[in-house]
């Protein structure tokens, strides 16, 4: 649907819109969403989940994703102790709370929209600064999304938020690409020269229509605040655009994907600007298309941009998106769970783009609190797949019929509904015509009136000289009587007749003039009201089309949805069907067992099967740390949080205005700890941090951060017996049993097993006069264990 | 400044005449008796003017371009030294000039070259880091002298003809003793050197070498203040040497000109000449024996590149960029 | 900008079977980490040994600033454009290179010369960039660098631990480059300053070998446990690093100039770039897959002659000898070897006797895998100031050197699911210089 039906159908979009909102807002209050959720994941899973995560991992796993790092050891005793059987939400809640989940939504948002960037325009920490800050204040991520993409920079206040157009120095190509990437999950880039090769969703328009919303947008340099960068804005600048391919070539004004395309105000020339472009000056137009775009998405009714950050909240706890990789939705690439997406992305918008209460319901479900553990055996999954495989081949082909029905219905209608705006546009245009003609007529009457006056005037005067004259006559014609000689009498008579001769002459053409004018004004008034009865017969005419016009365009709009959601099912039933089909495969793959040579092809395809049954969320993904989280974790077992925990604390208890608010002391001693610590994550960030502008959550191992974990110096520090660090806590312990639940409560957030205990034990009795070497190797040799590297 | 002889005064310094060629210039020195000029150019030749008739004879023989000349004490004979690693004998005042004697002297470039005051020897230098000296009569090796590291770009023989002087890329200046080939001392100019980090390169070097009257004072000219080597950037510089102690007297600059002086000479009158060429254009550049500053500079018309002092101590020839050879006199414009 | 993608050929409808195929199969893995790639290299031995078999290697010398092509490569005795330097015939009967070059004329049977290149770009950073990525920078469009495409499509599967990316830098080095863009930091080079070996890959005074093997084997116990609940592709990469990690460590010394032998020192030469040719000759034959030795300068605007004779003089001796080691230690056929720069310079010659940008008209020269021997290829007029035969540009020559190692520079990588060619869609390869 790519109609472009303007002012007209906005309104009324906007009222169907209002319905299908309380529509959603209706019936479905009631249920919190991780009951939702769950019962759309079990719907679409095949084969049943795979067990639910053991309390440690469950405590380590929501550590990690709400406050970004592993829990103190203090916290693991503590939860594992705790018996209240409600403890996981208590303690989710606990989490949510604590001033480290802002730190972590800031940092994650940061990464997530700057891709760290270098510094170039507006220094990280401001804008570190104002993520924290907006965060804290659990501000909507709609408005968030609506400044940052909105701001110019000139604003102090708000000019943090202007880094992510002004660090990528404003360049149209770039910010459309980041733009579609971040806040819609469209990477339109290669649809710029033609329609995407390879998706057939991604089409030359759309990439032409996010770029109409930048490409108005220059950098500014200031030269009187040395250089100091802000966004300028044009008033011009359309896009235009040609296929290589094709050759065929378009125009779109600004279109968000999936949106219609906006009829920007027309302006008249001299007003399009607040200031006019010039050297040294920053342009800035009266209506500002970047400001559009934040209000278009604030909105909350654009369907790509509140599934792309339902999506992206989704992958920040859950380890990776439905959609994945975040920015390649279209057809191809399908949604783990499309009819999952669309619920997250309507209770998203619906609960106003409360990042805090969204998380806390996607941490709830049984989906997030899965095992981490694959099946021992397959046997019993692949079975009851396969054993499905022909009655969801069936309700595959049902979905598919059903797709293809409310297809054809969406093309009936909108069929219809161009049908009726087509003559809905003719009307338009007839009424315009009618309204152009009649202020030409209006214009020519009022000529008209005003050309009359002057001559009137003039002949009004002429008239009174004639008077004047009649009167001199008769006062003449008297006086003769009195005269004495014929000649003087003919002499007076004729120099009289001389001076009416002349007036009577004066004062014809006059006449004549003022006649011919007096008509020419009646004929333009005649006119002038004939026109007004042909202006109103159009507006009527148009006024009995809007009706039915709108009728269709919401049909529609209904017809659209209808085939969504069919869409959706179809790709759910089509993914049930294909699990189940490689289910089938692995029956007799499981028979014939990993022979000796097969291994490695055997691992492989084994590998994709918990893939897939993991992309089912019936299996808790593995989450590589991101640096961040793995930095932190380290610093928390080196005991220096702590450390600069109780220092903050202790610095507070001498303070008179230390804040009385236990939030408020909380948020205060993060920040101070932070403030301490910060500078050692970098080294975490440059070997475990993808490269400046790229993709951030692609997973990457490299042997320089092999090489850290094993002779980084720091390491070596951080995991010496010193400064209450986890081997200076294990040092202190006696009893062998004790150091083995000192060392894997802290470092791995479990106890040890049996097994790992008795290790744990031969190790130190080993070298019993070594203890402090040999706490080291063995706290060394899990932090740089598998099992640390990623979240459970 | 203050001279016996009020008609010669730098600062009346002018250009009087120049005389164009077809291509740029590289270097130009007057000969001996002061009836030519000759000037090596781009175009391997080497152009000889007759001063009274300006008649232009060219000079071929050189497979690149040639670097400096040198002459006998008579001025018969002159020997060119050129990028082609040769040095060729010449009849001065030929008029159909040809090659007399052509001596591969030295691997790929020859920058320098020097005959001996009792007219007997010629010495040659260049890139190969070499310097040799020749028997004039019959252009045979006599000796080699070996100890420089880098680029050899300037020879002078000491008026007693018992030294050698040979500066290089480095600011080493070395002095042999010619009859023996070892060397005496080595001056140490290496205030005219500079290596660029950034750049990875040496820059500088003694450009020049010039005797005061007496031979007790040794002037190297070069270049200081490099801070852009390959754009360029650095400050002409003439460093002043006593020929007794070999210590540095004086360090000679100029305000608010940029380049390298490519000659520098003692005028009969004590005071020092130079011209300076590259990113400031060309100047003529004068100073008196006991100030840093130069008491005049004078622009010329485009970067010189090469410098001599005419025996009436009033002409100045310059070499330049544009194709010409330029005559400054030190005297009162005629009116 | 151009896009991305191949745009207007059939590679659209090849790339495209790939990607739906693979978004079937291991697209999902791929979507997972991009480390299918990591996974099965070391999972098939047997494709491991094959690969090792054909191993290839590339060195790239980068002559910074901008070196003179008739300097070096395309001289014009006797022109008024040409110089002081003459040209001199080389191994190759009627070819002459520059005089400076007399030590390289004797080994010119070896190499190539492309002297058709017109690369429109006067600007050094941007003339470095499309030099070292065969295409023009764009903003919207980060691209790898040449070292770490190569690292990536050559990588030796063999995992002898040691990057494939490397830069020998002056100075300074161990640290890891941002030059692999898409490719991921795994291919990103690696600098050594001055055969430093790279950071961290010495174990610390205080951790004794044995204490070392004893926390490694915990560290292999713990991930045994833990790998039999949950082996993915992500693990086999992680845990794998760790191994590399031990291997590079073992083979320190391969980073160690002083390992070789006394004479071949003096043969290289004492100053920076004569070492850094003989540690490149040493990374090479140890199997690293990509090697970068720069030098510098030759930004030469003023007194370009003296400059050319200091710097070609130091570069001729290494260079030639470089490469004759390369042949007589059997590695050549199977080392492309390419000297490039940001551009050429002006034919022109300024009041500075300086020369400056030119790339209208320049040269590179190659030699080694792929490409023919003792080959002229273009041809630029009397003066040099334009190409009147076979003109080339950066693409041409992306293209080449990819084709010159054996891989299909028309293919495209796999980003997580999306293909992205290896080179300019819109370029080719120079056939004429291919062996």
């Amino acid at each position: 649907m790519d109609g472009r039906y303007g002012r007209w159908t906005v309104a009324i979009r906007a009222a169907v819109l209002g319905v299908m909102g309380l529509g959603l807002g209706a019936g479905r209050a009631e249920e919190p969403l991780h009951i939702r959720i769950d019962r759309i994941m079990d719907a679409a899973m095949v084969g049943g989940p795979m067990g639910q995560a053991s309390d440690s991992e469950f405590l380590r796993r929501v550590c990690l994703d709400l406050t970004g790092r592993i829990p103190p050891v203090g916290d693991v005793r503590a939860f594992l102790a705790d018996p209240d059987p409600e403890k996981r939400v208590k303690w989710i809640d606990r989490l949510l709370d604590a001033p480290e989940f802002v730190r972590h939504m800031a940092t994650s948002f940061d990464v997530m929209w700057m891709e760290r960037r270098v510094d170039k325009h507006v220094p990280g920490a401001e804008w570190r600064q104002y993520l924290h800050a907006s965060f804290a204040a659990d501000k909507p991520l709609s408005e968030l999304a609506r400044e940052i993409l909105s701001a110019d920079g000139a604003d102090p206040a708000r000019r943090p938020a202007a880094k992510f157009f002004l660090d990528r120095d404003a360049d149209p190509d770039l910010l459309t690409r980041d733009v579609g990437r971040l806040f819609f999950g469209v990477d339109l880039q290669c649809a710029q020269c033609h329609d995407h090769p390879l998706i057939d969703d991604y089409h030359q328009r759309d990439y032409h229509g996010l770029l109409a919303y930048v490409n108005r947008s220059v950098l500014f340099l200031d030269p009187k605040d040395n250089n100091k960068a802000l966004l300028g804005e044009k008033a011009e600048g359309e896009t235009a655009f040609t296929s290589v391919f094709t050759k065929e070539s378009g125009s779109t004004g600004p279109r968000l994907p999936t949106a219609e395309e906006v009829e920007d105000p027309v302006l008249a020339a001299e007003d399009a600007y607040l200031v006019k472009p010039g050297k040294d000056v920053r342009p800035v137009a009266r209506y500002s298309r970047r400001a559009r775009l934040g209000e278009e998405i604030a909105r909350g009714d654009n369907r790509a941009f509140n599934a792309n950050l339902a999506n992206r909240l989704w992958a920040l706890v859950m380890g990776r998106g439905l959609v994945d990789p975040p920015d390649l939705t279209h057809l191809e690439n399908p949604p783990a769970n499309a009819i999952l997406l669309d619920e997250l992305a309507r209770d998203l918008a619906s609960r106003g783009f409360r990042s805090r209460a969204f998380l806390r319901e996607l941490v709830l479900t049984r989906a997030y609190q899965r095992s981490l553990s694959a099946p021992t055996d397959w046997r019993p999954v692949v079975d009851t797949a396969s054993a499905a495989l022909i009655e969801l081949e069936a309700a595959y082909q049902a979905s598919d019929g059903e797709r293809h029905a409310a297809r054809a219905a969406l093309d009936k209608e909108s069929a219809r509904r161009a049908e009726r705006e087509a003559s809905v546009a003719t009307l338009r245009m007839a009424v315009r015509r009618c309204e152009s003609a009649r202020a030409e007529a209006d214009r020519a009457s009022r000529d008209a009136a005003a050309a009359v006056a002057p001559v009137a005037a003039e002949l009004a005067n002429r008239r009174a000289d004639m008077e004047a004259v009649a009167s001199a006559a008769d006062a003449t014609a008297k006086a003769i009587t009195a005269l004495q000689t014929e000649t003087e009498l003919a002499d007076a008579a004729s120099r009289i007749q001389a001076v009416r001769d002349k007036l009577t002459a004066a004062m014809g053409p006059l006449e004549a003039r003022v006649a011919g004018l007096t008509a020419t004004r009646e004929s333009a008034a005649a006119s002038l009201a004939a026109f007004d009865r042909a202006l109103d017969a159009a507006r009527q005419a148009l006024a009995a089309a809007v009706a039915p016009f709108a009728a269709a365009d919401s049909a529609c709009t209904g017809a659209e949805a209808r085939f969504r959601d069919a869409e959706r099912r179809w790709m759910v039933a089509r993914r049930k069907r294909d699990d189940a089909k490689l289910a089938a495969e692995w029956k007799t793959i499981l028979d014939q067992g990993p022979g000796g040579a097969e291994k490695p092809l055997f691992d492989e395809r084994l590998a994709r099967l918990e893939e897939r049954w993991t992309r089912q969320s019936a299996l808790a993904p593995l989450k590589p740390l991101t640096p961040e989280q793995l930095g932190w974790s380290i610093l928390t077992l080196s005991g220096a949080v702590d450390r600069h925990r109780r220092e903050a604390e202790r610095e507070r208890k001498q303070r008179t205005d230390a804040p009385s608010d236990p939030a408020e002391l909380a948020r205060e001693i993060e920040k101070s700890i932070f403030a301490k610590l910060e500078g050692d994550l970098a080294e975490f960030v440059r070997l475990f941090g993808a490269g400046p502008g790229q993709p951030q959550q692609t997973f990457f191992a490299t042997v320089d951060q092999a090489l850290f974990l094993d002779n980084g110096g720091a390491i070596r520090a951080w995991l010496a017996p010193a400064d209450g660090s986890v081997t200076a806590r294990m040092l202190a312990i006696e009893d062998p049993s004790g150091v083995a639940d000192e060392l894997y409560l802290s470092v791995l957030s479990r106890a040890p097993s049996d097994a790992e205990s008795a290790a744990v034990r031969e190790a130190l009795a080993a070298a019993p006069d070594q203890k402090a070497v040999i706490v080291q190797e063995l706290a060394w040799a899990l932090v740089a264990s598998t099992e640390f590297r990623f979240a459970p | 400044m203050q001279t016996e002889n009020p008609a010669i005064d730098a600062k009346l310094v002018h250009v009087a005449e120049q005389w164009p060629h077809d291509h740029p210039l590289i270097s130009c020195r007057f000969d001996p008796t002061g009836r030519f000029l000759f000037a090596c150019s781009e175009d391997s030749t080497i152009q000889r003017w007759e001063l009274a008739g300006k008649t232009r004879t060219p000079f071929a023989g050189h497979a690149s371009w040639p670097r400096d000349v040198a002459f006998t004490p008579s001025g018969e004979t002159m020997i060119s030294c050129g990028y082609d690693d040769s040095l060729i004998w010449w009849e001065t005042a030929s008029p159909e000039p040809k090659p007399v004697r052509v001596v591969k002297a030295h691997e790929r470039w020859i920058d320098g070259v020097a005959v001996s005051p009792d007219g007997r020897f010629v010495a040659s230098a260049g890139s190969d880091r070499a310097v040799r000296l020749w028997n004039i009569a019959d252009g045979s090796p006599i000796r080699e002298f070996t100890g420089h590291a880098k680029h050899v770009y300037s020879l002078l023989f000491h008026p007693s003809g018992e030294f050698l002087l040979s500066g290089d890329l480095g600011g080493q200046v070395h002095q042999w003793e010619i009859a023996t080939g070892k060397c005496a001392r080595t001056i140490d100019a290496t205030g005219l050197w500079s290596y660029n980090g950034g750049q990875a390169v040496d820059y500088g070097g003694v450009r020049s070498m010039a005797w005061n009257a007496d031979a007790t004072q040794l002037v190297c000219s070069g270049l200081r203040e490099a801070s852009n080597p390959l754009g360029a950037v650095n400050d002409p510089f003439i460093l002043r040497f006593s020929w007794d102690k070999g210590e540095k007297l004086r360090g000679h600059v100029v305000a608010d000109v940029k380049g390298v002086a490519w000659n520098a000479a003692f005028h009969p009158l004590g005071f020092l000449v130079a011209c300076s060429g590259g990113s400031g254009g060309g100047w003529l550049l004068f100073w008196n024996a006991d100030d840093d500053q130069a008491f005049h500079k004078f622009q010329l018309p485009n970067t010189a590149r090469g410098m001599s002092l005419h025996p009436d101590g009033i002409q100045v020839a310059t070499a330049h960029h544009d194709r010409h050879a330029r005559i400054s006199r030190l005297v009162a414009k005629p009116a | 900008m151009r896009c991305a993608y191949a745009c207007g050929s059939n590679d659209h409808r090849l790339a495209r079977r790939d990607f739906l195929g693979g978004l079937g199969g291991l697209g999902t893995l791929a979507g997972l980490g991009l480390v299918t790639g990591d996974l099965f290299a070391f999972l098939r031995p047997a494709a491991a040994k094959q690969m090792a078999a054909e191993q290839k290697r590339v060195l790239v010398i980068n002559m910074h600033g901008g070196l003179s092509q008739l300097e070096s490569w395309d001289p014009k005795p006797g022109t008024p454009t040409g110089g002081p330097f003459r040209s001199i015939p080389t191994s190759v009967p009627g070819t002459h290179i520059s005089e400076l070059l007399p030590k390289t004329a004797g080994v010119m049977h070896h190499l190539s010369l492309i002297r058709g290149l017109n690369t429109s770009e006067d600007d050094h950073g941007k003339g470095a960039y499309l030099m070292l990525h065969g295409r023009r920078q764009s903003p919207a469009n980060d691209i790898p660098e040449i070292g770490a495409v190569m690292a990536r499509t050559l990588e030796s599967s063999d995992g002898n631990g040691l990057p494939g990316h490397i830069k020998i830098t002056a100075g300074g080095g161990g640290g890891r480059g941002n030059d692999a863009a898409y490719l991921g930091p795994r291919y990103a080079s690696i600098s050594l300053g001055n055969g430093n070996p790279p950071q961290y890959a010495t174990r610390p005074d205080d951790l004794s070998a044995e204490q070392d093997a004893r926390r490694q084997n915990l560290r292999r116990l713990a991930n045994e446990r833990f790998l039999s609940r949950r082996r993915t592709a992500m693990t086999d990469a992680y845990t794998y690093t760790f191994e590399q990690a031990l291997r590079l460590m073992e083979q320190r010394s391969v980073f160690d100039l002083s390992k070789e032998p006394e004479q071949d020192h003096a043969r290289y030469g004492a100053h920076d770039f004569g070492r850094h040719c003989l540690l490149a000759r040493r990374l090479l034959e140890n199997g690293i897959t990509f090697v970068q030795v720069s030098h510098s300068n030759y930004d030469t605007h003023n007194e370009n002659f003296q400059f050319h004779l200091e710097q070609m003089g130091e570069f001729d001796g290494p260079f030639a000898t470089l490469i004759q080691d390369l042949v007589d230690r059997g590695l050549f056929d199977s080392t492309l070897v390419i000297v490039l720069s940001e551009f050429g310079r002006t034919p022109g010659i300024n009041q500075l006797y300086g020369r400056d940008h030119w790339s209208k008209a320049w040269s590179v020269c190659v030699g080694g895998a792929g490409v023919q021997r003792g080959a002229v290829l273009g041809k630029t007029n009397e003066h040099g100031t334009e190409v009147i035969e076979g003109q080339v540009d950066h693409g041409n020559l992306f293209h080449t050197y990819l084709s010159a190692v054996g891989l299909d520079s028309t293919e495209s990588f796999d980003i997580g699911g999306r293909p992205v060619p290896l080179a300019d869609p819109a370029s080719k390869p120079i056939r004429e210089i291919l062996a």
